[in-house]
């Protein structure tokens, strides 16, 4: 069963649109939501968690809408970013409360509190208010609450932000952990490095949409490998057309109405060339130059580089 | 799994007692009540009428009376000055057919009017007089009397006394600033029923011309003597009188076809008068020597007045009476009231609420105020608006609402579980502010456990309503503590003050309305003789059950988005 399944998802807050016409299945095991700031990868995990609803579209988590829905939430865990809560109780308190708001009986819920404090090695700060604890501990502790009830699906929002580089690896190995016990894990960046440390499948988000899902390595082949389009805004579509033909940097040109289209595999040597002709060729007017295909490569160089 | 809602609940508790400001919250709930409390337990002054009293046993129209008010200070503190009233008014008895009957509404308006120093009504309105001495202060435990001259005139007159009528002196206890003069013979009556004086009247000296003639002439002599007898001797009205006439012939010979004639009625001028009819009996009789010969009339007289009856005997003709001035008896009589045990029964129903004292300033209704303008009206709501609105405002600052609202938990259960435990805290905090004030105030004189019956339990029907509709409030709006402070200062105070549909929608009205039916003083009487009391605090409970049930529907609508 798909852990997250979205069709033509669609969440706008008054004007502005945060997730646009989204529609995606994500499968079993750990998936890097992956995006720019502002791309909409917190509204996606706001609607699978149920703290908002979709504005248009569906959707599905472990097969159920998740708003308003008890029997679900007892199945996922949820890291949401922010601090963590009630921070004048101890670690010990705090992730017992969690469980006993998840329905476990009151000694069931301190055993399962101090389990998963364990696992996420907070055993020995566990008698400690949670305000006395350092920034990777209190990220730590979220995982420790979001687990106190043994949840199917983790749902992790920016986890690892703002944590130093040994707790980065300690939670990078918790959820590593987590779904080799088969446990699929949803979990939002924007630092791709950090996703390719836990898993090679990501759902890559800008603008609200959907940009790719799929294994990391083939994304980046496919971009490569892929040729790009590019646009330019002509009044004399022909002789513009004629004079990009038979460039060794130009795949293929096609002459629209007021504009020509061109495919190319390297288009940094067709920027120059273009430049070069349109110095030399004064009969010609490129009014603009615009590419479609760069918007994802754009977001993915940004990310990988970040 | 089951909903964890005593976790949550727990939470909630948890989170209103780490509150900011929830100390200054209690405080707010508690202190101004305290004082309060604490200064009418410090200033126990109270004034008592202990009696009134007559300096004549037998009052008759036109006596000159001296009324005597006792008054006593049976608080704990010295009072300053202060006037003493006697009201004296007519109860206006008069006779329909066979019954009494009082004008009720013209007495109750004079018993308001002579408690009301700024008006003067007209005595042709109220029948009656008002004579007002004043009292120069009252130490502690000291009496005083206070004498009052009033002419008596005929008629049922109820005969009250008042301490400190225009409310100089703030008292414990008003209840005990009156009291009612009680003729001889009513004191087994029990305390707080009219009891009417009644004025007979002074029996007039001028009765009916006598008539001419009555000595005869002849040469016969006919020494005629007339005498008359009635009984009762002080009829009651709707008696009926007996009268008997009895003429006597003591002469030395027998009197022949002699004329007789019994008369009794009104008087007026001198004459009978035809209103009402009189009663008149004229015989011709033949009386041997030493015979008599009697008329009998049993009459009821219809009206409290004075009657009299003439009986006359007159020789016939050619006899001489030579002694004629027994020939003729005129004797008064005037109707009093019936019995007082009969006359009291007759007035109880049209009286009795007269007699309640008009309602006035105590201290404790200072205390009765402070609570409900000041408590009520805005301490109790504010500290509902505390506890109640950020049901979800103060969650979402703490960061800790996703934590809650990701957990195995209906969404309805949220603002309910909010609701109960904010309810429980500042419904603590009221309960500690007035079960305080009471504390101060029980020990002190006119204590009554009213004070704390009804407070509470109007503060917590109100803390109800006001709690649940900020819990709604809290559930829809974003900002609750700004909407809610304009709700409780311009809908529930302002609006609900100068427009009178508006104060229909308020809760402070139905909560007013609820308890204002169940005064302090008297706890609370939970079947009240009015339904509408009851009927109120429904109104109050069912919408805050009504506000609880939206805010659990729209929180089952309701997004958070960051």
């Amino acid at each position: 069963m798909n852990v997250l399944a979205c069709e033509r998802l669609s969440r706008w807050y008054g004007d502005v649109i945060a997730v646009n016409d989204l529609t995606v299945e994500v499968e079993p095991g750990i998936t890097g939501v992956l995006g720019p700031n502002g791309a909409g990868k917190t509204s996606l995990l706001r609607m699978a968690t149920g703290l908002v609803r979709p504005s248009a579209g569906t959707i599905r988590v472990l097969g159920e809408d998740p708003w308003d829905n008890p029997a679900l939430a007892a199945r996922v865990g949820y890291v949401p970013e922010g601090d963590a809560p009630w921070r004048d109780l101890s670690g010990l308190q705090c992730a017992t409360l969690a469980a006993r708001l998840s329905g476990l009986a009151p000694g069931r819920a301190e055993e399962a509190a101090r389990e998963k404090l364990a696992r996420v090695g907070l055993s020995s700060a566990m008698d400690r208010r949670v305000e006395a604890y350092s920034r990777g501990m209190r990220q730590k502790l979220k995982f420790a609450l979001a687990l106190a009830h043994d949840p199917e699906l983790l749902i992790l929002d920016e986890p690892l932000l703002g944590t130093d580089p040994p707790t980065r690896r300690d939670l990078v190995q918790l959820i590593k952990g987590l779904a080799a016990e088969g446990k699929s894990v949803l979990v939002s960046t924007h630092v791709l490095p950090d996703v390719e440390a836990m898993t090679q499948r990501i759902l890559l988000v800008n603008h609200g949409r959907l940009m790719a899902y799929g294994e990391v390595a083939k994304i980046r082949d496919l971009l490569e490998r892929y040729p790009r389009t590019v646009r330019l805004a002509t009044p004399s579509p022909r002789p513009v057309g004629a004079a990009l033909w038979g460039w060794e940097s130009v795949l293929s040109v096609a002459a629209e109405e007021g504009a020509v289209v061109v495919r190319t595999r390297d288009p940094q040597r067709f920027y120059e060339d273009l430049q070069r002709m349109l110095l030399e060729r004064q009969d010609l007017a490129v009014m603009s130059v615009t590419s479609p295909d760069e918007t994802i490569e754009a977001v993915f160089r940004y990310l990988v580089e970040a | 799994m089951a909903a964890p809602i005593g976790t949550l609940f727990g939470l909630s508790l948890r989170g209103w007692l780490s509150a900011r400001g929830v100390w200054a919250a209690f405080a707010v709930a508690l202190v101004p009540m305290l004082l309060t409390g604490s200064w009418v337990a410090t200033h126990p002054a109270d004034v008592e009428v202990t009696g009134v009293f007559a300096d004549l046993e037998r009052i008759r129209d036109g006596d000159e009376v001296t009324f005597a008010v006792q008054l006593r200070n049976v608080g704990g503190v010295d009072v300053g000055g202060f006037n003493v009233s006697l009201s004296v008014f007519h109860a206006l008895p008069r006779v329909e057919g066979n019954r009494l009957v009082v004008n009720n509404e013209t007495g109750r308006l004079a018993w308001e009017m002579s408690a009301e120093t700024r008006m003067r009504p007209s005595r042709d309105f109220f029948q009656g007089e008002r004579l007002v001495e004043r009292v120069e202060g009252l130490p502690a435990g000291a009496s005083t009397t206070v004498t009052f001259s009033w002419q008596a005139k005929f008629g049922v007159w109820l005969v009250l006394a008042q301490a400190d009528p225009e409310d100089a002196v703030g008292e414990i206890n008003e209840r005990n600033n009156l009291a009612q003069h009680r003729p001889p013979g009513t004191e087994a009556l029990a305390r707080g029923e009219p009891t009417p004086l009644v004025v007979p009247f002074r029996l007039p000296e001028a009765g009916p011309r006598a008539p001419t003639g009555l000595e005869g002439e002849g040469e016969t002599q006919a020494n005629l003597s007339v005498r008359v007898e009635f009984a009762p001797r002080e009829p009651r009205l709707f008696e009926f009188v007996n009268i008997t006439a009895t003429v006597v012939n003591s002469g030395p010979e027998p009197v022949e076809n002699a004329t007789f004639r019994l008369r009794a009625g009104r008087v007026d001028g001198g004459a009978f008068s035809i209103v009402p009819p009189v009663q008149d009996q004229l015989r011709t009789v033949s009386l041997g020597v030493g015979n008599s010969s009697t008329i009998t009339i049993s009459w009821q007289p219809p009206f409290l007045e004075t009657y009299w009856i003439q009986a006359y005997a007159q020789p016939p003709a050619g006899a001489l009476d030579p002694s004629p001035d027994d020939n003729v008896v005129a004797v008064p009589f005037g109707m009093l009231m019936p019995d007082h045990r009969q006359l009291v029964e007759d007035l109880r129903p049209l009286l009795a609420p007269q007699l309640e004292p008009p309602p006035r300033a105590t201290i404790k209704a200072f205390y009765q105020a402070i609570f409900e303008f000041l408590h009520l009206h805005i301490i109790l709501p504010f500290v509902a608006l505390f506890y109640a609105a950020g049901v979800l405002a103060d969650e979402r600052e703490r960061g800790t609402l996703p934590y809650v609202l990701t957990r195995p938990i209906p969404r309805w259960l949220l603002p309910l579980a909010k609701f109960a435990a904010g309810f429980v805290v500042a419904a603590t905090a009221v309960i500690l502010g007035i079960a305080a004030a009471f504390a101060v105030m029980f020990g002190a004189p006119g204590g009554d456990v009213g004070f704390l019956t009804t407070p509470l339990l109007a503060s917590l029907a109100a803390l109800f309503a006001y709690s649940a509709f900020f819990v709604l409030l809290g559930v829809l709006v974003d900002r609750p503590y700004l909407v809610g402070v304009a709700f409780v200062l311009g809908w529930e105070t302002i609006a609900g003050a100068l427009v009178p549909w508006v104060s229909n929608l308020t809760i402070s009205h139905h909560v007013r309305k609820a308890f204002g039916g169940w005064p302090m003083d008297q706890g609370v009487q939970w079947a009240p003789a009015e339904g509408e009391p009851t009927t109120a605090l429904l109104v109050v409970l069912l919408s805050g059950v009504a506000f609880l049930v939206a805010a659990a529907v729209a929180m089952k609508r309701r997004e958070f988005p960051a």
